[in-house]
């Protein structure tokens, strides 16, 4: 499988005042194309942070995150952003002035990789979520949870972005619901042969990825353990 | 287009962002299109009373008729040239009295009641020997007070102007063309007091005035008492040139500065040494300085009234956006998170404001209007700007720019959201 996303000694910590709280301490690993990467840890492990380094919304303190060879701080956070990356959170994070249709549609004119008809291509990845039409023009504050979600997935994929990166993805919605939405991630990276990296505190939902990453306590991050269950 | 879209969208879903946006931004408008126009019409109402008096040195020439040709200390004609050759003087308008005879003309003469009561009046004043018209020499008819105050006006052909310099030139009274069948383009003949006779000059008539009656009128203005009839106007330079002796009635001069009026005033004297006793020179500057310290307060209280509105639109836009920017910083994040250029989401930002800012131009102009209609200028302003309060368009540009910087300041509120969190604390929606 091609190497995507690599990472090398990333070293992380926020700074508090006077104090530095170390988060990730000398972090390697490789992701790869066409796999479910869920990263599991606690709550404030540092899990989230390193989806965040990732996807270039914020800066390591020291270490490199190498896309196909290249860092991404050289390739330029923005662009790299707006050309490979594709990001979901546990908020959902849509645009509220907008339905859900347009929350899609906005993501492909602000990135640089679409052309085409905008629209047409939104509608059929909100069906392929299994958002109805009507559902589609209704403003995102009116949508559910599940619904929400999905329009975020949509507007991930409708990028055409090689790495999807999910915060906490299924974090607000049910059993059920959270299943079906791991299952289209799995659709997204063993059909489509993207690389989807998710951050969850859920064994159950992890247990659906093909590889499962573990983040451990301040402790150990510091030693720089990134452990593959 | 994509972004202009995304700003419509936005104030589709905001309307009372919007129309509190609205409010704000046509207040602002109005209340400084209002201060502006109030503060240049100010302006213009002390430039006018400044180049119409300030500086200037009023030389009221008596004219009563008593002081004519008996004791000659009258301001003679001659002294205008010397006087205008000074440096910084410029005149304003003058207007001087030549008596003279006419010749081959019908024109109105004394009743012998008349003759004998002017004589008893004025003894060794042969009035039956003495001038039957009288030449009225003038820098600009319209200037002369007869014509200001519309005792007199021209119902045919054209008053003397400052055009007619030297030129043999004169405007005759309706009663006497009338009498004389005589029209402009015609020829007159008049010789002055001081001339023998058989020294006549010919004027060419270029128009001719009338007091609206066919009745001679007598004008007890400061040309002194004249008869409408016998009165004829001719160019202030010819006047001087045929008739050197002849005096002046009224002359307004302007001096370049103020400071130097008191200095003139001493020239004149010396020049004139018997001015003073016929001659009243009132110099007027210590009325101008405090009708300018009055217009200078007005428009210190009108420049307070516009920083302070201003200031106060500023300080209540700068509130109100930050509160709404700031509420905004997660919506910042997920289009950062997109990968948006930070300059699209600023521009965004802008064409969102747009939309309020360019609806409050008509809006705040009505409203300026409205607040105008209400406003009483002072009369001092009135008399010296000659209109009511009105908003003109370039005051309107004025206060358009001063709102632009408002709208501006908008978007540099929003830049400074955005550039000063990171996409993970835009998203977070707060700075940690």
């Amino acid at each position: 499988m091609e190497k995507i996303l690599e990472i090398r000694d990333l070293t992380f910590s926020y700074k508090h005042s006077n104090a530095k709280e170390s988060v990730l301490d000398g972090v390697n690993f490789s992701f790869e194309m066409g796999k479910v990467y869920a990263v599991l840890g606690q709550s404030g492990s540092g899990k989230s942070t390193l989806l965040a380094l990732l996807g270039g919304m914020e800066k390591p303190v020291k270490g490199k995150i190498l896309y196909k060879g290249q860092d991404i701080w050289q390739i330029g956070v923005r662009k790299y952003r707006n050309r490979h990356i594709g990001m979901i959170f546990q908020e959902y994070n849509l645009l509220e002035y907008m339905d859900a249709l347009q929350n899609v549609v906005t993501a492909m004119e602000i990135t640089e990789n679409r052309s085409g008809k905008y629209e047409e291509t939104a509608e059929s990845l909100l069906q392929q979520m299994g958002i109805s039409d009507e559902t589609c023009v209704r403003n995102v504050r009116r949508l559910s949870g599940g619904e929400q979600q999905r329009v975020a997935i949509a507007r991930a994929l409708a990028k055409g972005a090689d790495i999807i990166l999910a915060d906490e993805p299924t974090g607000n919605l049910d059993d059920e619901t959270a299943d079906e939405i791991i299952e289209i991630f799995r659709k997204v990276a063993n059909e489509d042969g993207r690389c989807v990296i998710l951050v969850t505190h859920s064994k159950r939902i992890a247990g659906g990825a093909d590889v499962i990453l573990k983040v451990e306590n301040q402790n150990l991050l510091k030693k720089g353990i990134l452990t593959i269950e | 287009m994509v972004i202009w879209r995304r700003a419509w969208q936005k104030n589709k879903d905001s309307k009372v962002t919007v129309i509190l946006l609205l409010i704000v931004f046509s207040l602002t408008l109005a209340v400084l299109l209002q201060n502006i126009s109030l503060l240049a019409m100010t302006r213009e109402a002390q430039a006018n009373m400044n180049r119409r008096q300030s500086g200037a040195v009023r030389l009221l020439a008596d004219t009563d008729e008593s002081d004519i040709g008996i004791n000659g200390q009258t301001l003679p004609m001659d002294f205008l040239q010397k006087l205008t050759a000074r440096e910084g003087v410029r005149l304003n308008y003058a207007s001087g009295t030549i008596p003279a005879y006419v010749s081959g003309l019908e024109v109105f003469r004394l009743s012998e009641i008349d003759r004998r009561n002017k004589e008893a009046m004025h003894p060794g004043y042969d009035f039956e020997k003495a001038q039957d018209t009288t030449i009225i020499a003038v820098s600009s008819c319209k200037n002369y007070p007869e014509y200001k105050n519309e005792t007199l006006s021209i119902v045919e052909g054209r008053g003397i102007t400052s055009d007619d310099e030297d030129n043999l030139v004169a405007v005759i009274s309706d009663v006497v063309a009338k009498k004389n069948g005589l029209s402009p383009g015609d020829k007159v003949s008049y010789r002055v007091w001081e001339k023998e006779e058989g020294q006549e000059l010919t004027f060419e008539i270029v128009g001719i005035h009338s007091d609206g009656s066919d009745m001679n009128g007598l004008i007890l203005g400061s040309a002194g008492s004249t008869y409408h009839e016998n009165l004829v106007f001719i160019p202030l330079e010819t006047g001087s040139q045929v008739s050197p002796d002849g005096f002046l009635t009224e002359l307004e001069i302007s001096l370049d500065q103020a400071a130097k009026s008191e200095a003139l005033i001493e020239w004149i004297w010396q020049e004139q040494p018997l001015l003073m006793q016929t001659v009243k020179l009132v110099n007027q500057n210590y009325t101008y300085q405090e009708q300018n310290s009055i217009f200078a307060a007005q428009q210190r209280y009108q420049g307070i009234v516009i920083r302070a509105s201003y200031g106060i639109a500023i300080a209540v836009l700068s509130l109100f956006l930050n509160y709404l920017l700031s509420g905004r910083k997660r919506e910042f994040g997920i289009m950062s998170a997109m990968g948006e250029r930070c300059i699209h989401v600023i521009v965004q930002v802008f064409f969102e404001l747009c939309v309020p800012f360019f609806i409050s131009i008509p809006t705040g102009l009505f409203t300026a209007i409205l607040m105008m209609r209400k406003i009483q200028l002072p009369q001092m302003i009135l008399d010296y700007s000659g209109s009511e309060a009105k908003i003109r368009m370039r005051d309107f540009f004025q206060a358009f720019g001063m709102e632009v910087i408002l709208l501006f300041m908008g978007v540099i509120f929003a830049a400074i959201i955005i550039f000063r969190n990171k996409p993970m604390e835009l998203l977070r929606g707060c700075r940690e």
